[in-house]
């Protein structure tokens, strides 16, 4: 075990912030921490790097406990976390060089180890650039170099991707993926599902500092009764008698819920049981007009609704 | 008015930051004006001087005489005659002037011989020292004057005719009703207040207009459709205010403090001249904040500012013991005016105008400079709406 | 280890262009306002002519002695006085205007009308006593011998008094000012200890959390970058004390060595008081950096920045203020460098210094060394 959370209990006044978490990450993983903003991810990785007091439980990083002043294990973490931490003063190469020389001594190692850093995350053109100059894309790979040149061998990243671009953020993704497979432990944390479900190995789902579920993105999703979600648009001579329509696909063996929002009627199978021939006889039978029919897999903001009631982003939530 | 009231949102956010330096600049103007060190410079007749004498001529009647003499003028100080403790002494001003009075020098003096002398150890430029000097000068001009004359050599005689000569004194009349101690007190608190303004408006300005200076708040409100003069006047409009609360705050103090001050007349004209003087240095704070970004140089900025003007315009050093080249430099900062205004009032007698005329124009002198700084800062804005880099 | 953090704390201050710019600057700006402000302050011209005005009485007629005096003091270039012989109420009207500074109503018993009191009143004042001491003085010698020659009665004792310093540089109160103003500036190298302690905390800066989960002791690494901080500070003072000795011609003593050591405790004492400031309280950094400008205003006004005299009047009235202020320290050692002979005043400012050195670098070591955060 690279890391091993056990009931580890943190309070801010009458905040419980974390409540009995509990966190095992095997060496070689990409563990994805997924929940909703406070959901306490941030507070978890804090207290696993021993910034932050706890009232309860213990943290053990390569087998051993974390202690503030448990220098040799700091050795091998880096750390991403989500505010950029680069000195403004300092170029894009000083910055890297400053940090890796936290951990690297000798000078000519080091130099490889920061270049290295440098075409990792692509910024050879911008060596000598003050972090002012940067745009929000490369100030984020600039703060994940900073965090990665030492070459750790586990490294947490805390929501490295937030209002980054696209581009930017793919080729984070692509990085992490690339560390991984150099060897590192990965511990990602995110509220964006999709990059969890791309990158991560195996996931935990936070919600109110506990970790709810976690296993692999298809063990969670087997969780669930949940399995895939069908979207009939009706057309405009169909509206009328959209609820009457609804009931009737709510009556099918095979469908769990269905909901309809003015134009278009959401049908939930059970998990690993197929509706959609049976929903298209039905409409068919009634001589329902409908324009597009389309299928989804569930995805994990699927599991976490369906565990906690709540989307894991507000802007979802429709 | 959104910019307006963002204004005041941001005031009320930096309370705290405010709360503290007008405490810190409360402390000051009232601890100057308790301890009031520039009083006895002004009026040196009235202070005593702080006098050690050390007599090893006791039992001359001349030297006793000199001895009793000071001693009635000055307030007598004992001090230990080594070296190091009379250094001592001068350097925290336990005494200013130590006299030695040497074994022989009465002999000496009714001789008329000027080889033995007194010697005197005292800060130079002093006023007390200059006044201390005077003292001995009359003693020994009148004792000279006596001893040349009179053949009878009845040292006791002579020494009783010099005392009693010693206090003749002319006397003063004040013509204005100056006398009030509580309203020097009270000038000497609006002068000093010159610096808390100034510095509480620098550095209360310029932490609001960093939250107005950052980067994308300023690209947002540039791009907004507020217009550009619109939107620097509700900025203007929402320091006003804040600078209009500090004078008051710093008036009412006033009153606190002396509360047994009762020409409330000649309270209102000081508190309408603080007001138009945080108006004005609330501009060119204004205008010093568009170039002030970092907490570093907003400290940097009060300080040369506050300090500067104060010095040279007479509220740390009075205008009258300032050259004529400061002064004429000072007559450059609304600062020399405010100062002026004060004075006035101070010296504002029942039937004169000339002070009325002279504190209105000195209001106006202030007014003109707001309007001049304000002018500027507008032109200085309305420039920085686009640059080559942001 | 040390160069490395040393080396990019240096570089990242210097870089902080603008800090660092007016850091160096502003003790000098303020440095050549104060010799503009003292240009003319100890000089003669001060003392320049006296408007006043004489009653023209019939005491005034009837005393010839008094007329001689008065005109003799009004002529030449040098005079003491520019006086007019008016009526009470032209004189009241003039003094009404601050025409003159104030008016003799000739009789036995002299009487001035002032308006206000002030430094030029009070020399009328002086004026009119030593006129009614010197011819009570003479009166009487007449009355008692008529023959006497007036001529032998106006006699020169100024040469009576010699002058002893006290130490072989003479106390000058300009130098306070200077002296102050050095505290201050040392004072102000508080800003540099803040940025350390605000890049050094995982929880006032996301790079504090970096660098405190890097294996290097966090203590250790904090020491190292306030070396930086300090070395850029204590440069700075060293610019300051070259500006005022070399420009504006600021006396210190000759002991180069002394004042060397006095500007690095000073200045050590500075960036270390800063820190302190940013390290306790949870206020926020406007708060923080609030206090920091209103401590170090407080202090150097209460060493005599504004108005020197408030120096001696504060530490009369609080002793314990001598000791307990660190501005008062920094300023004292220079002083006692200047003004006094043996080297003892200025050990005790030293040993001060040291000793608040030490409890400010113990309460920030104390709360540096507590490793984790109740929250960040």
């Amino acid at each position: 075990m690279v890391v091993k959370i056990e009931n580890l209990v943190k309070r801010y006044g009458d905040l419980l912030a974390l409540d009995h978490f509990e966190l095992s990450v095997k060496q070689g993983e990409i563990f994805g921490l997924l929940g909703p903003n406070g959901s306490g991810k941030t507070t978890a990785i804090l207290c696993m790097l021993a910034l932050l007091k706890f009232s309860k439980g213990s943290v053990e990083l390569f087998g051993r406990e974390m202690r503030p002043d448990a220098y040799d294990i700091k050795r091998d973490i880096g750390i991403i976390m989500q505010n950029v931490a680069v000195y403004e003063e300092l170029t894009v190469y000083e910055n890297i060089d400053y940090f890796c020389g936290l951990y690297v001594s000798d000078k000519s190692d080091r130099q490889a180890l920061v270049e290295e850093a440098i075409s990792f995350v692509g910024l050879e053109d911008f060596r000598k650039f003050y972090p002012k100059k940067l745009s929000g894309g490369l100030l984020r790979r600039l703060n994940i170099a900073c965090g990665i040149a030492h070459k750790p061998k586990l490294i947490i990243l805390d929501e490295p991707t937030v209002a980054v671009d696209p581009q930017s953020r793919n080729k984070i993704l692509e990085g992490i993926v690339e560390l991984n497979r150099q060897g590192a432990t990965i511990i990602y944390t995110s509220h964006y599902m999709e990059e969890v479900e791309q990158i991560c190995s195996r996931v935990a789902i936070m919600d109110k500092g506990k970790v709810i579920a976690s296993g692999t993105t298809s063990e969670l999703k087997n969780m669930i009764r949940t399995g895939e979600k069908i979207t009939i648009e009706l057309l405009d001579t169909a509206i009328a008698d959209i609820a009457k329509t609804t009931d009737k696909i709510s009556t099918l063996p095979s469908v769990l819920s269905t909901t309809h929002n003015g134009t278009s009627i959401q049908a939930r199978s059970e998990q690993n049981r197929h509706s959609l021939s049976s929903v298209i006889q039905l409409l068919n039978q009634d001589s329902i007009a409908y324009g597009r029919i389309f299928c989804e897999l569930p995805t994990l903001n699927d599991v976490f609704l369906e565990m906690t009631g709540k989307h894991l982003r507000d802007q979802q939530g429709v | 008015m959104q910019v307006f009231k963002a204004c005041l949102k941001i005031i009320r956010h930096n309370l705290p930051s405010m709360m503290i330096f007008l405490g810190v600049f409360i402390a000051f103007v009232m601890m100057v004006t308790l301890f009031n060190p520039q009083a006895e410079a002004v009026d040196f007749t009235a202070s005593r001087p702080r006098m050690a004498i050390i007599n090893d001529d006791s039992g001359q009647p001349i030297s006793d005489g000199l001895e009793e003499y000071l001693y009635a003028s000055a307030t007598p100080v004992e001090i230990k005659s080594d070296s190091d403790s009379i250094q001592d002494a001068l350097f925290f001003r336990d005494v200013v002037y130590i006299l030695r009075i040497p074994a022989g020098f009465g002999e000496s003096f009714i001789a008329g011989n000027d080889s033995l002398k007194l010697i005197r150890t005292t800060l130079p430029d002093s006023y007390q020292g200059v006044y201390s000097d005077q003292l001995i000068t009359r003693y020994l001009d009148a004792a000279s004057r006596y001893l040349q004359t009179d053949s009878s050599r009845d040292l006791q005689q002579t020494v009783a005719n010099i005392q009693r000569d010693l206090d003749l004194e002319a006397e003063v009349t004040l013509s204005s009703h100056e006398i009030d101690n509580g309203f020097s007190s009270m000038i000497y608190y609006y002068t000093f207040m010159a610096y808390s303004l100034t510095a509480v408006m620098i550095l209360g300005v310029s932490s609001i207009m960093m939250a107005f200076q950052q980067r994308d708040i300023r690209l947002r409100n540039l791009s907004s459709p507020v217009k550009i003069s619109s939107y620097s006047m509700q900025l203007v409009l929402g320091n006003f205010f804040f600078s209009v609360i500090a004078a008051i705050i710093l008036s009412l103090a006033s009153l606190v403090f002396f509360q047994d001050f009762a020409d409330f007349r000649r309270w209102l004209l000081l508190v309408l001249n603080t007001l138009i003087f945080a108006v004005t240095m609330m501009i060119l704070s204004f205008l010093l904040s568009q170039f002030i970004r970092s907490r570093a140089t907003q400290q940097v900025a009060a300080n040369v500012v506050a300090l500067g003007t104060c010095f040279i315009s007479g509220v740390f050093v009075p205008q009258e013991m300032l050259g004529s080249s400061v002064l004429a430099a000072a007559s450059f900062t609304p600062t020399y005016w405010y100062v002026r205004a004060v004075r006035m009032i101070q010296h504002m007698s029942t039937g004169g105008s000339n002070e009325l005329t002279s504190y209105t124009n000195s209001l106006l002198i202030q007014i003109v400079f707001a309007l001049a700084f304000l002018t500027v800062a507008l032109v200085i804005s309305r420039q920085r709406r686009q640059s080559d880099t942001v | 280890m040390f160069r490395h953090i040393f080396y990019y704390r240096l570089l990242s201050g210097l870089r902080d262009r603008q800090t660092l710019f007016w850091a160096f600057l502003f003790p000098i700006l303020l440095a050549t306002l104060f010799s503009f402000a003292f240009t003319d302050l100890n000089a003669d011209e001060i003392f320049n002519q006296v408007d006043i005005a004489v009653i023209e009485n019939d005491a005034w007629t009837q005393d010839q002695m008094f007329q001689q005096v008065i005109n003799e003091l009004s002529e030449g270039d040098d005079a003491l006085f520019s006086t007019q012989l008016l009526t009470v109420s032209q004189a009241d009207e003039l003094l009404q205007d601050d025409q003159i500074t104030g008016y003799i109503i000739p009789g036995s018993t002299l009487e001035i009308v002032i308006k206000y009191s002030g430094m030029r009143q009070s020399m009328l004042k002086v004026f009119a006593d030593e006129y009614m001491q010197t011819s009570a003085t003479i009166a009487k010698i007449l009355q008692d011998d008529p023959q006497t020659d007036i001529r032998v009665l106006m006699p020169d004792t100024s040469g009576m008094v010699e002058d002893k310093p006290a130490s072989s540089s003479a106390p000058d109160n300009t130098y306070v000012y200077y002296y102050a103003l050095i505290a201050m500036a040392c004072l102000y190298g508080g800003f540099w200890g803040f940025r350390e302690v605000m890049a050094a905390k995982a929880n006032l800066s996301a790079q504090g959390a970096r660098v405190s989960v890097s294996p290097v002791n966090k203590l250790r690494q904090f020491i190292y970058a306030m070396s930086a901080a300090f070395l850029i500070h204590f440069a700075s003072i060293i610019v300051l004390l070259l500006y005022l000795t070399q420009i504006i011609g600021i006396n210190f003593g000759s002991q180069i060595g002394y004042i060397v050591l006095a500007s690095f405790f000073g200045s050590s004492l500075g960036v270390s008081i800063g820190a302190l400031i940013c390290v306790v309280g949870n206020h926020g950094e406007g708060v923080k950096s609030a206090i920091l400008i209103g401590f170090s205003m407080l202090m150097s006004f209460f060493s005599g920045l504004m108005i020197a005299d408030i120096k001696y009047v504060v530490i009369k009235r609080f002793p314990l203020m001598r000791w307990i202020n660190p501005a008062n320290l920094i300023s004292d050692a220079f002083y006692s460098l200047y003004y006094y002979d043996t080297m003892q005043r200025y050990w005790q400012n030293i040993i001060a210094m040291l000793v608040f050195q030490l409890i400010v670098g113990s309460i920030i070591v104390m709360v540096m060394r507590r490793q984790r955060y109740a929250s960040i």
